[in-house]
Parts: structure tokens; C-alpha cells; sequence
């Protein structure tokens, strides 16, 4: 059986927020399936055009955060003077390694406040792995190559990821219960909180649709001339 | 002074060789091979005539091109030193091993939508949209448009730069905008090689204690003219403001003035007092790049009862730059406009140029070691200096250039 609803969210919070917010129209379309629970996110932009590398967060309605187990180690590569991947999502607790897959000396600091650190001028070996030990974003840039940018989000919720080309994050089976989905990208103007909406997948399977009602920014840049010196 | 000059540059290299540890210091730099026909019936500036081009008749053929080395050794977490030198023969050049940039930068780590960055040193002025190479080469043409190519051979800041630039990755925002102020001296002679011999377009920048050979000689000790002196003991300043967009579209002005004192002669050359405005744009559409450059400024020297100079030219000049790059190609397109134009005392040195030039090039980038590259440029127009040597102001100028560049 499939059946289809619609729901317009709002957000608390600040005045700001609120109104970026009602720019927003979140639509979800569920569809139900009795014999599979898997999520399905698919991130669309004002124009209808899939958002790849969005992060997706997923929380059961009423569970403990501080349960979700921290995952392995997670990596932040530098390679051809740019962070790869140019966003990467963990769990609250995680250490991520930071290798230099470059010839060049890279320098990675962070003044962001759910992370503030700096990793001196190295090449070759990295550090040891920094603990992105608070929930939030959490901007990264090399003090060498001023062009360089990445995200490193760090997440309290039970299962996350990231946006594929065609803008879809699928969560395989997951318990039935009440979530709440939130949607971030880096293109989102201004300091914009993550979006974020209600699902109940008592009816599992569910494919959830949600247009950001609002321009992007343009997609990250980080590439320059490999022969650019200055 | 330029023993001063030379005690500074000293400092900043022993300081980076002591310092630094040598397993950490980024060398690179290039070794090449050119190939040059040049169709033009003047001899070039380079051998004291009055061709814009870099070669001529007598001085074309196989030339070994240039040998730059570029070195950048942390002194500290947030100091680091940046050497470069350049090695040039075969162009009358008075020192063929020479430096052309030596300064100490320090970058300390953002703690704020602010970044802050200070040089202390010799450097080029930030005017040039084009030169971001190793050793400050172009990275889209071998010869540099008209206006950086003068900045490469005059306009050189002994002194220092601050920068701040509010980053807007930080707050979610497209638009990053700063701001720069340099003051510097060893520049007083800037002015005198376009007053001369006019605009040029050439690769040659003129290192720290190099010079250009003198067009028109008034004594046996200016046989060449060397940009980085102090007459007058004045301070020069730059100060300039940049916008960039989404990280890839980039807006620049600045306005530059040495503070010369016009009235002041030193011993070969005497102080110029330069002023002018630059304005900058590119814009980077996949693999198309457009740049455009424009600036417009006066020189003036001597002594005058206004204190404004005996002798004033003012100067124009702009350029329009298209650039392709598609894998291992790259293919450049630019037009130069220029003009100088005497304003005061041209009864005594009339200062007159109208010139434009086209240049088409292509790269061909093989790996991150090997380039080789084919380079047109075609310089017409009149440069009214050559009337005071019997020749006519008319000329047009064709050199093709090939280069075979090993890159380390």
C-alpha cells in the first residue's frame, strides 16, 4: 500500500532563523512499503536540482545521544591543495586523522568554536587524530593555502551521511520509530541551522523529499592552478 | 644605500639558511630552453636600443631563458621565509645570479573571520592578476601584459605589508573583502625606464641590484638603470582594497605612490616622484579566465619652483587577458594598450608613446615537470623617443618565442 502526505515545518529559534525558515517549504513524501525499513533523503535545491554532499542527521524522537557509540577513526586527506572530502560527517567523540597526501607543507587550523585547534606546519606523518569532541560545525582551512576549505560536522545522532550526486542519503534498516531528519550543507547562506523535520517510520519504508526553498551558494571551491605560487 | 639594501637582503637570507631546517625548506623553481625569431629592425632596450621587445635581430636564435630557484623555509609556527633568485645570461644583465624577492612573512592563524598577514622585506607591490608562478611568472603567456611587466622591472617595495581580509567561508558568505598597506622605500628611481624608453612587454624583471641599460646615457656612471635606491629619504606607501567572490572572481585597486622628492639627485639616478592607480578584475568560469587590468598614474623629476618636478609624463595603460584551459592546454589571448604622454618640460625630453600589442600563447603543460610553450606577441605603435636617434616613431615589432621549460 502507498499513501502520500505533506508537511510544512517551522523551527524555533532565533528571529532570523525563523525567517529563513519560512522561506523554506520542507515536502516529504512518504511511501510506505510493510516489508522493508529504509529512510530515504533526497535533498533538492529552490530549483529542484539535487544538493550532493549535504549532510543528512537522523535521530529517534526521545533517545539519549550520549548512547550513540563513537564510530572508528574518520579521515581528512589534503590532496592537490584541497581537503578530501571537502565535507565529512562523524559522530561527537570521533578522532579524525589528518594526512598530507601532498608534497607540500600544509597547516590545518580551525577557529570554529565546536572545534578550535591548529596543526603545526607538517608534511608526511600526520598528527594524532583530533577528538571532535562537541556537536557542530566545524570550518577547516590551511594557513598556507588560503583557498583550501573543508567541513568537518560533528553529530550527536544515531545515523548521519552525506548526499550522493543525485542529492539521496538511504539509511538501511532502521528500527521503526519517530525521527527527526535534519538537512545541513555548507551552501546554505549565512550561519544557517541545520533543517530539519519529523518522520514516523512506524510505516517504514519512507522516501523523504526535501527542497530547500532558498538560493544556494555556489557549490565549494577549492581548486586553483597546480602552478599557482602566490 | 644600496649597501643597505644589501645588508637587509643578507639578513633575511642568513636568518632563513639559520633558522630554518632544511629538511623543511619547499625549493622550486625551473630550468628552460627558449628558441626566439624576432622580426623587428630595431636593436632591443635590453642592448641600449629602443625595440620594446626583449631580443632582436642580433640576439635571437637558441638563448638559454631563465634559471629560477624559489626557496620558503618556516622560521617559526607562523613566520616563514621567502627567497627567490633568478639567473639570466646573454641580456648585458650586471649580475647574472641576482634575487628578486627576499622577505619575511608572517601568517598567524585566523582566530576570527579576520585574517592578518605582514611581510617584511623586498617584494613585489600586489598589482599583478597575472604573475602567480614560480619566480612570478605568468601563468598564462610568457610575456606579461605591459603593466606588469613594469611592475616586475621598477616597481619593487623594500619595506612592508600588512594585509587583513574578512574571510566569508566563515560566515557563510560568498564575498571575501580586504584590505592592504605596504610602505617601503629603495624606490625612488620608479619611472625613469618608462619615461625613457617607453612600455614594454618582457619576462626580464630586473632583480634587486640589476638594472636596465640606459636608453639615453648623460654620464659614464648611468650606464644602467637600477630601480632599488634611496635618494631622498622619503617613504613611499601603497595602500589597496580586494574583493573576492565565491573564492574565484577577484576585484583589486590600489593606489601607489614613492613620495619622491623630484628636486633630489642621487649618483647615477635621481628620485622620481611616481604616483598611480591600478584596478584589477578576473573572472574564472570553468576553464575560461578573463582578466583585465588598467592603470593610470604621473612621474616626474627635477627640481621646480612648485616642487612638482622639471620634467612630468603621465601614463595609461590597460589590458584585456582570456586564458582556456582544457587538461594539458591552455590558450591566451591579450591585447595592450598603452600611453605616455610628456606634460611638463617636453621642450627638454618629450616622453610620447602610443603603442598596442597582441599576444596569443599556448601551453602545453606535460606533467607537473615538463612545459613547453609557443609564444606570439606583436608590438606596434610610436614611441616618439626614437626621432631624438634619426628613427622613425612608427614601428612594428613581431617575436615568436618556444620554450622548453623543466620545472623542480
Amino acid at each position: 500500500m502507498r499513501s502520500r502526505s505533506a508537511l510544512h515545518m517551522t523551527e524555533a529559534g532565533t528571529r532570523i532563523g525563523a525567517l529563513l525558515w519560512a522561506l523554506c517549504t520542507v515536502m516529504v513524501f512518504a511511501v510506505a512499503d510493510a516489508h522493508a525499513a529504509v529512510l530515504s533523503v533526497a535533498v533538492l535545491d529552490d530549483r529542484n536540482q539535487p544538493v550532493p554532499d549535504a549532510v543528512v542527521t537522523v535521530t529517534p524522537i526521545g533517545a539519549n545521544p550520549a548512547q550513540a557509540p563513537t564510530g572508528p577513526a574518520a579521515v581528512m586527506d589534503q590532496v592537490d591543495l584541497a581537503f578530501a572530502p571537502a565535507v565529512l560527517v562523524v559522530r561527537t567523540g570521533t578522532p579524525v586523522i589528518f594526512p598530507n597526501s601532498d608534497t607540500v607543507a600544509h597547516q590545518v587550523y580551525s577557529f570554529s568554536p565546536a572545534k578550535r585547534f591548529e596543526l603545526g606546519l607538517y608534511r608526511g606523518h600526520p598528527y594524532q587524530p583530533v577528538v571532535f569532541d562537541h556537536p557542530g560545525v566545524v570550518i577547516l582551512g590551511c594557513n598556507i593555502h588560503d583557498n583550501m576549505l573543508g567541513y568537518v560536522f560533528v553529530t550527536d545522532a544515531q545515523y548521519f551521511g552525506k548526499s550522493d550526486r543525485q542529492g539521496i542519503w538511504r539509511g538501511d534498516a532502521l528500527p521503526e520509530a519517530e525521527y527527526e531528519v535534519a538537512v545541513w550543507s555548507p551552501r546554505l547562506p549565512g550561519k544557517k541551522q541545520a533543517l530539519r523535520t519529523r518522520v514516523n517510520l512506524l510505516d517504514a519504508p519512507l522516501s523523504v523529499e526535501l527542497r530547500l526553498n532558498e538560493p544556494l551558494r555556489a557549490a565549494i571551491s577549492q581548486a586553483r592552478d597546480p602552478r599557482d605560487r602566490y | 644605500m644600496r649597501s643597505t639594501l644589501s645588508v637587509i637582503a643578507s639578513l633575511i637570507a642568513a636568518t632563513a639558511a639559520g633558522a630554518a631546517d632544511l629538511s623543511s625548506v619547499d625549493a622550486q623553481g625551473f630550468v628552460e630552453l627558449r628558441g626566439v625569431a624576432v622580426d623587428s629592425s630595431l636593436p632591443s632596450y635590453v642592448h641600449g636600443g629602443l625595440g620594446l621587445l626583449p631580443f632582436d635581430d642580433e640576439h635571437d636564435g637558441v638563448e638559454s631563458g631563465h634559471f629560477v630557484l624559489d626557496l620558503r623555509a618556516p622560521l617559526s609556527e607562523t613566520l616563514r621565509a621567502q627567497f627567490s633568485a633568478i639567473a639570466t645570461t646573454g641580456d648585458d644583465e650586471q649580475n647574472p645570479v641576482d634575487i628578486t624577492e627576499a622577505f619575511i612573512e608572517w601568517r598567524p592563524y585566523p582566530q576570527s573571520q579576520w585574517r592578518w598577514r605582514a611581510k617584511l622585506g623586498a617584494f613585489y607591490p600586489p598589482i599583478s592578476l597575472e604573475n602567480r608562478g614560480v619566480g612570478w611568472q605568468s601563468l598564462y603567456s610568457l610575456s606579461p601584459s605591459a603593466i606588469n611587466t613594469w611592475v616586475g622591472e621598477e616597481a619593487r617595495s623594500v619595506g612592508a605589508e600588512l594585509s587583513a581580509t574578512s574571510v566569508g567561508a566563515t560566515l557563510g558568505r560568498d564575498l571575501d573583502i580586504g584590505g592592504v598597506v605596504g610602505v617601503y622605500g629603495w624606490n625612488d628611481p620608479i619611472g625613469v625606464l618608462i619615461f625613457e624608453r617607453g612600455w614594454s612587454l618582457n619576462d626580464r624583471v630586473v632583480p634587486l641590484f640589476g638594472g636596465t641599460r640606459r636608453p639615453f646615457r648623460m654620464s659614464d656612471h648611468d650606464r644602467y638603470i637600477e630601480p632599488t635606491h634611496e635618494i631622498d629619504d622619503r617613504l613611499g606607501y601603497y595602500a589597496g582594497v580586494e574583493a573576492k567572490w565565491q573564492g574565484r572572481h577577484q576585484l583589486r585597486l590600489l593606489h601607489y605612490d614613492n613620495r619622491g622628492d623630484p628636486a633630489q639627485q642621487g649618483y647615477a639616478d635621481d628620485a622620481w616622484r611616481t604616483r598611480f592607480d591600478s584596478i584589477g578584475a578576473s573572472v574564472s568560469l570553468a576553464g575560461l579566465m578573463l582578466i583585465a587590468q588598467a592603470m593610470q598614474g604621473d612621474t616626474a623629476v627635477g627640481p621646480s619652483t612648485d616642487g612638482r618636478g622639471m620634467l612630468i609624463a603621465d601614463y595609461r595603460a590597460w589590458f584585456l587577458l582570456g586564458s582556456y584551459s582544457l587538461d594539458k592546454h591552455r590558450v591566451t589571448i591579450r591585447h595592450d594598450r598603452m600611453h605616455i604622454e610628456s606634460t611638463r618640460g617636453a621642450e627638454f625630453f618629450d616622453s610620447n608613446q602610443r603603442a598596442q600589442a597582441w599576444t596569443a600563447a599556448y601551453l602545453y603543460e606535460h606533467d607537473s615537470h615538463w612545459l613547453a610553450a609557443a609564444e606570439w606577441l606583436r608590438i606596434s605603435g610610436s614611441l616618439h623617443q626614437r626621432e631624438l636617434l634619426g628613427l622613425p616613431a612608427e614601428a612594428t615589432e613581431q617575436q615568436l618565442q618556444m620554450v622548453l621549460r623543466y620545472s623542480f
